[in-house]
């Protein structure tokens, strides 16, 4: 019984070292990555013609991030190499009609495509594939060094808390004698691709005790930080919740693209099924009537950068303080796609 | 002691007489025999019910475990567990069946384990026998009859719900084993395995053993008929390839070849990787080899130089050397004068060598790599021309070159591989300055004839474009192409539209079928020619062996003649091919595919002639 125990000490302490998280290769992973790639290679990169090898990539969602969705490998370019799969050889481009490997969700997927279906934040994860060099007759008897690919997708969201210094006319006023008055808002973001950096002139000034609310901009570059291109034919979800003391003018904001959250229309829906009150608790129905919402195609991101402009109303009515710091909530949603490339030689048999 | 009632002697204890009188002693009572005791070290804990329930659970978690057979790493450890516990219990019929139901379901999980191609029929062949040894395990039921062979009793030795449990042992035997084996693998295998198990239930039967042994072999019957179809027919009939799979399982299991998936299966990938481990079943290339070139360089002299008419005689020797990396197996060799090189064309040589020398030549099979080889034919005499007009008592003085000829067939081969990408993502690419073109050169083998293919620049955009594909024929050796020349270009068929180049003025003419007469000439005769070099030769040679590029005909693959006239005094010939590309055609149905890679091959078949030469000078010696 006793070697029964030291057994299953032995079988737990292996699983739990050698299925646990490496925090050296946390290092690899940029606050400006939401699912990173840790390594993506060919086991050997020198091989004969009709023989094996596999290909490693282990990816890893960032530890402060949120969960990724959707997670999809697409190895690119593969043919003509083969990927051997279920005991049998299979064209890469082939649809997975039955799953060997139920870590994955990968039925339907093609042969090169390996999924899952989320990624908790710290999670990772290695995918591998079992692929055959061309033979002789393909490489015409002579080295053929070709080029692999990875494509790797997936659905990720950041959130961003930026605050805007205010300060009153007289405050403002008092320290004009003695300099400029420099004051800004802090930008707060989780990791993730894409970022906003805040434009709006700050700080706003503003009358205390004012019954006409004070009018400004809110304006934000929304830059793509990471390594990777936002999905071809996705979009962009962004939310911002206004700050209780801020109001927005509905018919600027709807000529700008912004739509309000009535949690009926269709951003609204699409909304509530990104960001669900389960995972963000702090978005509850109160929190939901503050947000505008607005969709941005990847085609207008492929530049890297889109700027965006929200109107907003500052109600000073009853505000009699020299300084105020409004903050405003961002949640962004988008699906991204990163490249990377490992190359192989074959070489003839004969 | 024992007292002798005769005479009253003490006698020993064992005596059967007195010593004394001699009288028949009574035999001494026997004292009650002690009785010992043994301890048995070690096993002297309860008996272990408790380990019987662990053993149960475990089983349980691993057999529930292996229906879903990717957690057979969980499902295995637990019934090996349950298995072991389950051996240790008190004893009882759960001391025999977890343990072997453990094996059974151990058999079912290896099913998912891709330890090796043929791993599903090794788990219904395990469990086949794991269901075969718990039937086994079960309690024999004993019948007593009387002296006329009535029937008196039949009972289980006391084990309770025998029966039952025989029935339910029996069905799961027969039908699990059957179902599993079915969709396993398939239906022949359900009749063998059904059988064996049966066997197992016949065994058990309070039958006679005649009986038992004529069940048995009966329910074996459908192994032994497939069996010995297996030997007789499969494994005659396909040799080749049984052998061929004998290997491969072999090499696998061994991971000794360049194939297999066992390593990664034993070891978890990521934690092979972390350890530095590579799986020995991929091969890596160490050393990089070069195209093979075949090369020969021909020299050719005489002995002696100059001579007289009628009377000098002129050793030509004639010198072929394999400067190549390859052994040359099939060169000819000849010579003949050269009558266009005369330094007086009025003055021919012509006829001046023995025809053995220029119509026959001399084959040479055998030319290792930088060795040469000589051949020699002699000149006997040369016969003296008419004098000349000015000097009527004098020959004219004759210079002849002697041409030496070396000739073989040769295979000279071109690969162009080329890259495509999606129309949306090559934009989104370019616009981040990720996406560059460049024209890539064909990779061409060694040989004096180059075939290249090129003008096209990469990636290609999949759009409905139509890029041209450039092929080239050049000469570079000191050599020329005699009069056999032909080209043929495998193209993959996604990149034909009906099966054909897209452009009226292509000169490359495709064919679905390898039928030539469907072919115009030249391109019928090109056509003939490559099914000669199916066969095995080019023109008379037979250097090249033919590789077995049919095989990529037909198979994604159609085959490409040239329509034009490959002249053979050309330096350079040029062709061109029209190549259509669209989605559809290109990524097919895997309609998220963002690159691809097609591969053009194309191949030219000729003879190749070197030439070497040597002068002679005859003279009037008469003057």
């Amino acid at each position: 019984m006793k070697k029964l125990a030291l057994l299953l000490a032995v079988i737990i302490l292996t699983g739990c070292t050698g299925l646990g998280g490496n925090t050296t290769e946390e290092s690899k992973i940029q606050p400006t990555d939401g699912v990173g790639i840790l390594e993506f290679r060919a086991v050997v990169t020198k091989m004969v013609s009709g023989a094996y090898n596999y290909i490693l990539m282990s990816v890893r969602n960032n530890a402060e991030g949120s969960k990724a969705t959707n997670i999809k490998v697409n190895l690119e370019n593969l043919e003509p190499f083969r990927i051997y799969e279920c005991n049998n050889e299979f064209n890469p481009g082939e649809l997975r009609v039955y799953n060997c490997n139920q870590f994955f969700d990968d039925v339907n997927e093609p042969y090169r495509t390996h999924k899952v279906n989320s990624m908790f934040p710290d999670e990772e994860i290695q995918f591998f594939w079992n692929i055959r060099s061309p033979n002789d007759t393909i490489i015409a008897g002579m080295p053929y060094a070709h080029t692999i690919y990875y494509n790797l997708e997936y659905d990720y969201k950041t959130t961003i808390t930026q605050t805007i210094a205010g300060i009153s006319q007289q405050e403002y006023l008092e320290r004009s004698k003695e300099g400029p008055v420099s004051l800004s808002g802090q930008t707060i973001s989780s990791p993730g691709e894409l970022k906003l950096e805040s434009k709006t002139q700050q700080p706003i000034i503003y009358l205390e005790g004012s019954t006409s609310p004070l009018e400004f901009t809110l304006e934000f570059d929304l830059n793509n930080k990471g390594t990777g291109v936002i999905k071809p034919g996705s979009t962009v979800i962004v939310a911002v919740k206004r700050d209780d003391l801020t109001s927005i003018n509905d018919v600027s904001a709807a000529n700008l693209g912004w739509v309000n959250y009535d949690g009926v229309n269709s951003l609204s829906i699409s909304f509530n099924s990104l960001f669900p009150e389960t995972e963000f608790e702090e978005l509850n129905a109160n929190a939901r009537s503050k947000l505008y919402l607005k969709s941005i195609s990847s085609d207008e991101l492929t530049s890297g950068k889109q700027s965006i402009m929200l109107p907003v109303r500052f109600n000073t009515q009853n505000v009699y303080e020299p300084q105020r710091i409004l903050t405003f909530s961002a949640y962004i949603s988008y699906s991204y796609l990163k490249e990377g490339s490992t190359s192989i030689s074959v070489y003839p048999t004969e | 002691m024992v007292q002798c009632p005769n005479c009253g002697y003490n006698n020993a204890d064992n005596s059967s007489f007195c010593v004394s009188c001699g009288r028949s002693l009574p035999s001494a009572p026997r004292q009650p025999q002690q009785q010992q005791v043994r301890t048995v070290a070690g096993n002297t804990a309860p008996k272990g019910g408790g380990k019987l329930v662990i053993g149960v659970i475990l089983a349980g978690i691993g057999i529930f475990f292996t229906f879903f057979g990717g957690f057979w790493m969980i499902s295995i450890p637990s019934l090996i567990l349950a298995a072991y516990i389950a051996s240790q219990s008190s004893e009882g019929l759960g001391k025999e069946l977890v343990p072997r139901l453990s094996l059974a379901f151990i058999a079912v999980t290896i099913g998912y384990m891709n330890i090796i191609p043929e791993n599903k029929f090794i788990s219904v062949v395990l469990l086949t026998a794991a269901s075969i040894g718990i039937i086994m395990s079960l309690p024999a039921e004993t019948i007593k009859k009387d002296a006329s062979g009535n029937v008196l009793e039949r009972s289980f030795s006391g084990v309770k719900y025998a029966r039952t449990l025989q029935v339910i042992v029996y069905s799961f035997g027969l039908i699990g084993t059957g179902l599993w084996t079915y969709f396993m693998v398939g239906a022949v295998p359900i009749i063998i395995t059904v059988g064996a198990v049966a066997a197992g239930i016949v065994w058990k039967q309070p039958i006679e053993p005649g009986f038992k042994l004529i069940g048995t072999i009966v329910c074996f019957g459908p192994a032994i008929f497939f069996g010995v179809q297996f030997i007789f027919v499969q494994l005659s009939t396909s040799w080749g390839g049984l052998v061929s799979q004998v290997q491969h399982t072999v090499s696998e299991g061994l991971g000794s070849s360049s194939s297999g998936t066992m390593f990664d299966m034993i070891l978890n990938p990521k934690l092979a990787v972390q350890a530095q481990l590579k799986p020995t079943t991929t091969r890596e290339v160490t050393t990089t080899n070069v195209n093979p070139s075949v090369a020969f360089t021909v020299s050719a002299e005489s002995i002696p130089t100059s001579g007289c008419y009628d009377s000098s005689s002129f050793q030509i020797i004639g010198r072929v050397r394999n400067s190549g990396t390859e052994f040359i197996k099939d060169l000819k060799m000849w010579m003949d004068e050269d009558l266009g090189d005369q330094l007086d064309l009025t003055n021919t040589c012509d006829d001046i060598i023995e025809p053995t020398c220029t119509t026959v030549g001399w084959p040479i099979n055998s030319l290792p790599i930088g060795v040469s080889s000589s051949k020699n034919c002699v000149i006997e005499n040369v016969i003296a021309p008419a004098p000349l007009l000015t000097q009527p008592d004098v020959s004219p003085t004759k210079s002849c070159f002697i041409d030496v000829f070396a000739e073989t067939g040769y295979h000279s081969v071109s690969r162009l591989p080329i890259e495509f990408i999606n129309s949306d993502y090559a934009r989104q690419k370019a616009e981040q300055k990720q996406l560059t073109f460049s024209t890539r050169p064909a990779t061409t083998s060694v040989g004096p004839v180059e075939f290249s293919i090129g003008g096209i620049e990469q990636p290609v955009i999949v759009s409905d474009s139509k890029p041209v594909m450039i092929t080239t024929i050049s000469e570079s050796g000191t050599g020329t192409v005699n009069d056999y020349l032909s080209a043929y270009v495998y193209i993959p068929n996604a990149l034909l539209k009906d099966g054909q180049c897209q452009s009226p003025s292509d000169d490359w003419v495709c064919v679905s079928s390898l039928n030539c007469d469907s072919l115009s000439s030249p391109a019928k005769g090109y056509c003939n020619n490559f099914k000669d070099y199916m066969a095995g030769t080019i023109g008379d040679y037979t250097q090249f062996g033919y590789d077995n590029s049919d095989d990529l005909f037909g198979n994604d693959y159609s085959l490409c003649f040239y329509s034009g006239d490959l002249s053979v005094s050309s330096l350079i010939i040029t062709g061109s091919c029209t190549l259509n590309v669209d989605s559809t055609s290109i990524f097919g149905s895997d309609v998220n595919a963002l690159r691809k890679t097609l591969i053009i091959r194309g191949d030219v078949l000729y003879t190749y002639l070197v030439k070497g030469e040597a002068s002679i000078t005859v003279q009037d010696c008469n003057i």
